[in-house]
């Protein structure tokens, strides 16, 4: 057909006209429209749940890499061995029981009749295929399943898993080490796995929209407590603005997370409520007096004293924080195994402060940089980092505060180029200090500014330790030494803070899961 | 018209290389894509070096460019780094939400931007003038990170009567169609009523009214038809740019569509993914802007001649 002027602009207008290109591209949509919307008015369809999250899941295939934003998916989906319940006691899950029974081996018996979502029955070979899985090299794996040598099977559920070194935290290990269908999975590929994940757990995967939604359906057959609500929809809202509109207009029941600047509006809400619990994750300013941008006045243990003693971390609480956080003496967190609760935090005392200054021979101060990333895993760092400039100064220490994007300090830190004094975050699930200390202080870690010999000795002591009082010890010890001879600012743990709909109910987690399956509606 | 093409798709060519080149070099300038792929709480130095290894950023930088050239000349974007799988898939997921935002707010941009610009050259300094210029000032100036939140208070939470984000059906396409075609609106009411002023006072016009055509006549098929040129031209440059995708109003709306795909690339330094989708998006803005030209020669008779 030839195209004439005048063919071309009726067909231009038809198009704009008609508005045909939306509807053209009108995908079915879905289970979101039965749960938002048109429904906030009206009663909600039996037994739903909408959860709004801030980020797009990262691996729907849990052995390739853990993130916490994953979690709560891979827990409505997977069941692993162990759980923590919602106190944080580690409780046997697909394992009926389990004991240390030498010092690299651990004996551990299924329960009997357990199946995946597709029928297949899940046995002692399915843990040896899984953790033969987990161990490859040849694709992406967690590094933490790396702790794992091999399994042997006994019988259909009974096995021994054994490790590589004695390793006291393989129960916290375990918490996630979701268990697949080997016989599905080798079936369809990683990659067909990926796109239609199955596993064992209370809820079964239905569809999903990359970066939009993930709808699930309670899985009747479950060997469990089956979970109380059918149909759960986990939506990816990255603007926590819109989050937040979502929940007071009725469309979803959760939000994660919640900032704490917008805890108070929820609260007075009277639909709508807060729930919050101290996390497993740490907020500090790491010091490094080597930094090529200067800080060797850092080299002195009194001066990271001084600046310790220097900011009112309680203020920075109270005022940035709405309160919304736990103040910690060192980088154990409050919730973890060895928390030295005899240990108190660092008073606010800019005397002190001054004093010990005039003692490290810098009565006038000095000027040092500080780095802080502006998109965090946290919430307000760079408000919390003027605050702390603002201390500072009073002493006479002037920090010239530069606040980066996260890649870029990510990339400053890994090349070592990074200011002496940086605000960073630490937290993992396993409540345990051994990641802490493993990460950011044993000084083969690339992540270590400031360390000893003489802790990585305890540091290592404590990691193969299987008597839990002696490591215990240890730790305590190491919480006290690092409190003298500061290698942080040592700032608090913070609050894992979530919004509800009035008639939700859920327990929310130190470990920052959100266990669907036990969520309920009143 | 072959040899127009012809030098076009070279044009076209060009552009690509220079572009995914300025995005090679500045992506690997601004961070290490194995930093942030690899939680720092469980991982070790050797963990690091063999990621880096299986990557191949291990190699010289010269080596990764002329890899990547290799691989673009063939078609073949990678694999991405944070998803594990191709990239161009990844890229073409996000297509058709993006087109669908695109399009809605192109259309409710030029529904209700044409006529206001129309009205307003029809009744120049009057009333409707005023009340049409009063829009599209605001239209112009005020942002998108201000008035899709705006909308949402107000439509989804307070009245109920659309959803605040999310996507299925039309309802959830509304709030940010409109947030998007707020400013192209704009853009089509100012250029439609300057346009419409220019050839109202020309002679054909005043030919066509001695003719007796009714008032709409004369503005449809003789007025409209003559500023169509440039309102194509802003249509066609508009397109282009949104089919990039829309970041903010992406971001503001949970939209899943190529803006908020291109931004998490970049700041999870996803280079094979990044520079995919800013090769995607310099093609399809050349391509747009090239389909401008053309349509020209359809529109107007002379431009055929030259």
């Amino acid at each position: 057909m030839k195209v004439t002027r005048r063919t071309f602009l009726r067909a231009t207008g038809a198009a704009i006209g008609s508005g045909a290109v939306p509807t053209f591209w009108h995908r079915g949509g879905p289970g979101i429209a039965l749960l938002s919307g048109a429904e906030a008015k009206g009663p909600r369809a039996t037994g739903g749940l909408v959860l709004a999250q801030s980020s797009e899941f990262h691996e729907i295939n849990p052995h390739r890499e853990l993130w916490s934003d994953d979690s709560s998916f891979h827990f409505a989906i997977f069941d692993s061995l162990i759980q923590r319940d919602d106190t944080m006691r580690l409780v046997p899950v697909l394992a009926e029981r389990y004991a240390n029974t030498g010092p690299r081996e651990w004996t551990f018996t299924l329960r009997p009749g357990i199946k995946f979502h597709n029928g297949e029955p899940l046995t002692s070979e399915t843990i040896r295929w899984n953790v033969q899985d987990a161990l490859r090299t040849d694709v992406k794996r967690d590094v933490t399943w790396q702790a794992f040598e091999r399994v042997d099977v006994i019988d259909d559920r009974t096995f021994r898993l054994i490790t590589r070194k004695p390793d006291p935290v393989l129960p916290q290990r375990l918490v996630r080490f979701f268990v697949l269908p080997q016989r599905y999975y080798e079936q369809v590929g990683e990659q067909g796995f990926i796109n239609k994940p199955v596993g064992s757990g209370p809820y079964r995967f239905v569809e999903r929209v990359p970066d939009s939604y993930v709808k699930l359906e309670a899985f009747d057959d479950y060997w469990g407590q089956n979970a109380s609500l059918r149909n759960v929809v986990f939506r990816i809202v990255p603007d926590p603005a819109t989050r937040l509109s979502a929940l007071e207009a009725g469309e979803v029941d959760l939000i994660t997370p919640l900032a704490p600047d917008q805890a108070k509006t929820v609260s007075q809400n009277p639909m709508t409520k807060v729930a919050s619990v101290t996390s497993d994750r740490i907020a500090y300013c790491q010091f490094w007096p080597e930094s090529p941008q200067g800080g060797r006045e850092l080299r002195d243990r009194r001066v990271r004293q001084a600046i310790n003693y220097a900011v009112n971390v309680d203020n920075i609480v109270k005022f940035v924080l709405n309160g919304m956080s736990t103040r910690i003496p060192t980088i154990f967190p409050a919730t973890t195994f060895a928390y030295d609760k005899g240990l108190k935090p660092y008073p606010y005392n800019p005397d002190k402060a001054r004093a010990l200054l005039r003692e490290a021979g810098y009565p006038n101060g000095f000027a040092i940089n500080m780095e802080v990333p502006a998109n965090f895993i946290l919430p307000a760092t760079v408000d919390v980092c003027q605050a702390m400039v603002g201390d500072l100064a009073k002493v006479g220490i002037k920090v010239d505060l530069k606040a980066l994007e996260l890649g870029t300090m990510v990339k400053m830190r890994g090349a070592r180029q990074i200011a002496p004094i940086f605000f960073w975050s630490w937290g993992t699930d396993f409540l345990d200090p051994e990641p802490f200390v493993r990460g950011i202080l044993y000084t083969k870690s690339p992540y270590t500014f400031y360390g000893k010999a003489e802790w990585d000795q305890a540091i290592d002591a404590a990691a193969s330790a299987m008597n839990s009082s002696q490591r215990a010890e240890i730790y305590r010890r190491l919480q006290r030494e690092i409190y003298d001879d500061p290698p942080y600012i040592f700032l608090y743990s913070i609050f894992n803070i979530y919004g509800l709909r009035r008639n939700i109910q859920m327990t929310p987690r130190t470990d920052e899961r959100i266990i669907v399956a036990r969520i309920r509606r009143t | 018209m072959t040899r127009v093409l012809v030098r076009r798709f070279g044009g076209l060519m060009m552009v690509l290389l220079s572009v995914s080149t300025a995005a090679f070099v500045v992506l690997r300038l601004t961070g290490d894509p194995v930093q942030m792929m690899l939680p720092p709480e469980q991982t070790t130095a050797e963990q690091v070096a063999r990621l880096r290894h299986q990557l191949g950023l291990d190699q010289p930088v010269w080596v990764q460019y002329a890899q990547f050239l290799r691989n673009l000349a063939t078609g073949d974007l990678g694999a991405s780094y944070r998803y594990g799988t191709p990239v161009a898939p990844l890229i073409l997921q996000r297509v058709p939400a993006t087109l669908e935002l695109a399009g809605a707010a192109v259309a409710f941009a030029g529904l209700v931007g044409v006529p206001l610009g129309v009205v307003s050259a029809v009744r120049k300094d009057g009333t409707a003038d005023v009340l049409a210029s009063g829009v599209s000032f605001l239209g112009v100036s005020i942002p998108v990170f201000w008035l899709g939140p705006m909308l949402i208070l107000f439509f989804a939470v307070r009245l109920h009567w659309l959803p605040t984000s999310g996507i299925g059906g039309w309802r959830p396409l509304v709030l940010p169609a409109i947030t998007l075609g707020m400013y192209p609106l704009a853009q089509f009411a100012r250029l439609v009523r300057s346009e419409m002023l220019d050839v109202l006072g020309e002679d054909f016009v005043r030919t066509a009214r001695s003719k007796g055509l009714s008032e709409l006549a004369v503005i449809v098929r003789h007025v409209l038809r003559k500023a169509s040129l440039s309102v194509v031209t802003l249509v066609g440059l508009n397109v282009g740019v949104l089919l990039g995708g829309a970041i903010i109003t992406e971001t503001i709306f949970a939209w899943p569509g190529l803006g908020r795909l291109i931004v998490q690339a970049i700041s999870f330094r996803d280079f094979p993914l990044a520079e995919g989708a800013v090769v995607y998006i310099s093609f399809i803005t050349v391509l747009a802007n090239f389909a401008v030209d053309l349509s020209y020669t359809l529109l107007d008779p002379r431009v055929r001649s030259t």
